[in-house]
Parts: C-alpha cells; sequence; structure tokens
C-alpha cells in the first residue's frame, strides 16, 4: 500500500488537515490549531509548498505583513487518496 | 475520518467565530438599549440602533480577534446552509411579530375573545420569539449558550408576565433582564478571550510579506 509519506508525518498532517476544513487561513490560525512552533510550521510549509500542496499568498494588510495559506487542487487530491490508503490499511 | 474532518470544521468554526464574545456584547448591547427606547416609548428606534451597530462591530472585532487567533476563511458551503438556515428562521419570527402586531395592536372593538386573551399574553409571546430566534442561533452555530440564553429570556418573560401582568407595555424589564444578561456573559468571554489569546505576530524572517 502506497502511503504518501509527506503528508504521513504528524505535523503535516495536522497542518493539512486544518487546511482541508477551511478555505485559507494564515501561519498565526495555523499555529493556533496544530500547536507548532512558528519554525517548525515554517519549515513543515515550505516541504508542502515545494511539493506543490499548498499555495502560499503574501501580501500586506496596512504595513503589516500577511500570508496566507490554502490547499492546492493537487493537495486536496493528495489527501483524498492519503485518506482512502489509509482506511484501506486499518479496515 | 469523514466525521473527524467534520469535527475539525465544526472546531475551526467555533474557533472563529464563537469565542470572543463580541456577538453577545453586541446583542445584549442592542436589547439593553432598546429596552431603554421602550421607557421613552421610542421602541421603534431599536432596529436602527442594530442595524447601525452591526456593520460597525463586524469591523471592531475583524481587528480585535484577527491579530490574536489569526485570519481564516472558513469553507463557503458550510456557512451558506447556516445562513440560510438563520434567514429562513429570522423571515419566519419577523412575520409572526408582524401579524401578532397587527392582531394586537388594534382596538378592542370587532377583537375575539381568543384575540383578547392572546393580547394579554403579547409580552410573552414576544419572548418565546425572541428564545426561538436565539435557540436557532444556537442549533445552526452550535452554541450551546445561546439555548441558555433562550431559557432566561422565557423565564423573565415568565416571571414578569407572572408578577406585572400586562400587554406589549410590560416587555421593558424582561427585555432589559434578558441584554443584561446576554451582555455580561459576552463582557466575560470577551474577558476570558484577551486574557487566553495575546496579540502575536508571526516571525517576519519565516513568514515575511510582500513576495
Amino acid at each position: 500500500m502506497n502511503i504518501d509519506r509527506l503528508i504521513h508525518s504528524p505535523a503535516r498532517l495536522s497542518i493539512m488537515t486544518q487546511l482541508m476544513v477551511v478555505e485559507s487561513a494564515d501561519a498565526t490560525w495555523l499555529k493556533g490549531q496544530t500547536d507548532l512552533s512558528w519554525g517548525n510550521l515554517a519549515t513543515h510549509i515550505q516541504k508542502l509548498e515545494e511539493v506543490g500542496y499548498v499555495t502560499v499568498k503574501k501580501d500586506f494588510v496596512g504595513k503589516k505583513p500577511r500570508t496566507v495559506f490554502r490547499l492546492s487542487k493537487s493537495g486536496i487530491e493528495a489527501f483524498e487518496i492519503y485518506k482512502k490508503n489509509i482506511l484501506e490499511i486499518l479496515q | 475520518m469523514q466525521n473527524k474532518l467534520q469535527q475539525h470544521e465544526e472546531i475551526a468554526f467555533k474557533n472563529a467565530a464563537l469565542q470572543d464574545g463580541i456577538p453577545d456584547i453586541l446583542c445584549g448591547a442592542c436589547l439593553v438599549f432598546w429596552s431603554i427606547l421602550m421607557i421613552f416609548d421610542s421602541a421603534g428606534f431599536g432596529g436602527l440602533a442594530f442595524a447601525i451597530c452591526f456593520p460597525a462591530t463586524l469591523a471592531i472585532r475583524k481587528k480585535i480577534v484577527e491579530p490574536r487567533i489569526g485570519r481564516v476563511q472558513l469553507k463557503k458551503s458550510s456557512l451558506k446552509l447556516n445562513h440560510l438556515l438563520l434567514a429562513g428562521a429570522l423571515t419566519f419570527t419577523a412575520v409572526v411579530g408582524v401579524v401578532m402586531f397587527l392582531q394586537f395592536d388594534g382596538g378592542d372593538d370587532g377583537s375575539s375573545f381568543e384575540i383578547g386573551q392572546l393580547r394579554n399574553y403579547g409580552g410573552l409571546l414576544f419572548g418565546l420569539m425572541l428564545a426561538f430566534i436565539s435557540t436557532v442561533v444556537g442549533l445552526v452555530w452550535q452554541a450551546k449558550r445561546a439555548h441558555i440564553y433562550a431559557v432566561v429570556i422565557v423565564a423573565s418573560f415568565v416571571a414578569v408576565q407572572m408578577f406585572q401582568p400586562a400587554d406589549w407595555g410590560g416587555m421593558t424589564l424582561p427585555v432589559m433582564i434578558s441584554g443584561c444578561v446576554v451582555l455580561v456573559s459576552g463582557l466575560v468571554l470577551f474577558i476570558r478571550f484577551i486574557k487566553r489569546f495575546p496579540v502575536v505576530s508571526p516571525p517576519e524572517h519565516l513568514f515575511g510579506g510582500g513576495k
């Protein structure tokens, strides 16, 4: 059974799950929901961005920078496949 | 696993929309303000106050809440159903309210016995309508405290009806009591929220903007 190891890591699974249930979220929201440190969050988001599962949009609100994350189409597909595979293993 | 995802979605919604208490403060303050307007026979302006305060509060809320818990855009599909349910309940209540007003506000001439009896319970029926709205909000948004508000609203209207039977004029006190309870509850939630979630900003070298 082929399990996507990139999603299988607890931290990244947590990030993917959070992004799966919302349209988009910023770093503060993800940190609060996943309980990861800023450094960990940035590292795992970067890995997910590199494979194209997460899209990152950076802009400014007034003078403050804001980074918004959302799952890409391939990210959603990968998560669905991961979900199907893990359920097949467990059943 | 689908149920778990749904749970995550519900938790996300609760964390984003329900824990700051600002909507409670708005509703409570509007009810108290409305009851004060009733004292001065200007109850008709109550809706106007809500219409002005609602968008202003949303803007203020965004400024207070976002730096603390972050910005999240919830799924449109779940929000659409919630909004539809809420709009349906509010429309239904508004129609019932208008019908009741037209029935009860008429003169005694020509009113049937049943209408005359109902007029004595006008305040109570109005309280039930407010409680219905609160219950629907509680069900739609899964906010348990809205059910408690509904109980408080009904209890305050029943208490006033029991000790001071009156028709529409007897609404001031129960509306004020209900408003105060909702307002105080909202303030407690808001203070707890402010203490629990200090303002945080992501480190710029990790999450810098303006790519």
